[in-house]
């Protein structure tokens, strides 16, 4: 029997990049459901995260020559999100750009990644959706990358452009203010 | 994890955006143009970074206040307050402006910023010190004094010899008795310099004519009381003799004290 193996990302990338317009439609159909999930985090409006999808995957059309199809196109491809819906988060709350992240001037140890087992994981992450909302995007973006799209802290960080040991650090601070949050609220109740 | 289903809306819009050629793929050349004008922003900051520094190293060097730390914390405060705080924040600046550029490199926003601007301030410091041992500035300093180099004349030509100051670089032009000798500063100013049973001179050292030395020591019109004298090599700075005044712009003179 004939087994189809469906070309890679990468592969269907480097399609894209010789002409093949309509292999860009596989990749928009593999990242779009996966993209409005990362957005959902961030933006509450079904119509907002549509636009702003279409406006990721026109400008991942017009810049893909830029792609370097020897790495992985996943987080070349969410960077493009990432940095979509954290702009239209700044523009509406008008928080102004920091050149530089403090928690990335100095280094820190890199904490391990397999701390959590898979049922705790999971567990984390159905909690973790109820408070989301309350964080700062800057640490939202980590623990949705690690507990909801199963990344490692070396993708995270060549998304987010953060060095991996930042990954971490702002995955510990983030479970800390929602431990936090949580507490304050259990104590209240 | 559930998976919404593809939002077809989103998937025709972008489609027939491409397809309509209203979205058109940007060719690899721009990319690669934006590479090249990146790295070359890199290369020119980087050059702008080490003349800067090399050149308040040199001016430091020609005042003798790169010299003044050797007198204690007196000196280290006069050295202070001599900086050239326009070229020192121009190096700040050029260094803030290569670390925006290099953070684009994978290399570099992989690793904590403090290790990018360490690595930056360590390479800046070696080529620095390279760069002054080539001698280049002095080179464009005897240029702009000769008129060759008329572009020089706002770096190298009014020169900066900090005013009241209690350190004076030169050359000994006249060994006058034990305990005087004329000494004729690297601005041209002559002056005599008085030697006291308190003035520090290294041991073994026999002040000589044609000597060059740093001397430290309060001013009174063309009078130094010398509290210490520290012999120079020939290359720690350029006398204004060598430097050739002869042909300086009038506007670009230094005044005479």
């Amino acid at each position: 029997m004939e087994q189809h193996i469906s070309p890679s990302d990468e592969d269907t990338a480097r399609a894209v990049q010789h002409g093949d317009a309509e292999a860009f439609a596989v990749l928009i159909k593999r990242y779009e459901p996966k993209l409005a999930r990362y957005g959902r985090k961030f933006v509450a409006n079904r119509d907002d995260i549509d636009d702003v999808l279409q406006d990721v995957f026109i400008k991942a059309y017009e810049h893909i020559q830029s792609y370097d199809s020897r790495r992985a196109f996943s987080p070349w491809i969410y960077r493009i999100a990432h940095n979509a819906f954290i702009s239209l988060i700044r523009k509406r709350t008008r928080e102004p750009v920091i050149p530089f992240d403090p928690d990335t001037l100095f280094p820190h140890p890199v904490a391990k990644e397999t701390a959590d087992g898979d049922i705790l994981r999971e567990e984390i992450a159905q909690e973790l959706e109820k408070h989301l909302d309350t964080l700062d995007p800057k640490y939202r973006a980590p623990l949705i990358l690690y507990y909801y799209e199963d990344m490692d802290y070396k993708t995270i960080a060549d998304i987010l452009h953060i060095p991996v040991s930042t990954v971490g650090v702002r995955i510990t601070r983030a479970k800390k203010q929602l431990l936090a949050q949580y507490e304050t609220r259990h104590d209240t109740n | 994890m559930t998976q919404t289903n593809t939002n077809p809306s989103v998937t025709d819009n972008v489609l027939s955006a491409i397809r309509s050629g209203k979205t058109r793929m940007k060719p690899r050349w721009h990319f690669v143009f934006r590479a090249i004008l990146v790295a070359l922003g890199v290369f020119i900051v980087s050059i702008g970074i080490v003349y800067v520094a090399s050149l308040i190293h040199f001016l430091l060097r020609q005042n003798g206040m790169w010299f003044a730390p050797d007198v204690g914390m007196r000196g280290m405060g006069l050295l202070f307050l001599s900086l050239p705080w326009i070229l020192v924040a121009s190096v700040i600046v050029f260094i803030i402006i290569l670390e925006i550029l290099v953070r684009q490199y994978a290399f570099a926003y992989k690793q904590p910023l403090m290790y990018s601007l360490t690595g930056i301030v360590a390479l800046a410091a070696l080529a620095t010190f390279v760069v002054g041992h080539t001698g280049m500035h002095g080179m464009m300093y005897r240029a702009t004094r000769e008129g060759a180099f008329p572009a020089g004349v706002p770096l190298y030509g009014p020169f900066p010899l900090p005013k009241n100051t209690e350190i004076h670089p030169g050359v000994i032009t006249q060994v006058t008795d034990a305990s005087s000798f004329i000494l004729e500063r690297v601005d041209g100013t002559s002056m005599t310099v008085y030697i006291t049973n308190d003035t520090r001179i290294p041991k073994g050292y026999t002040l000589k004519e044609d000597d060059r030395a740093i001397v430290f020591g309060v001013s009174d019109n063309t009078i130094i009381h010398a509290e210490h004298i520290r012999p120079e090599r020939q290359d720690a700075f350029i006398p204004f003799r060598d430097g050739g005044r002869h042909n300086m712009p009038p506007s670009s003179k230094p005044t005479e004290e």
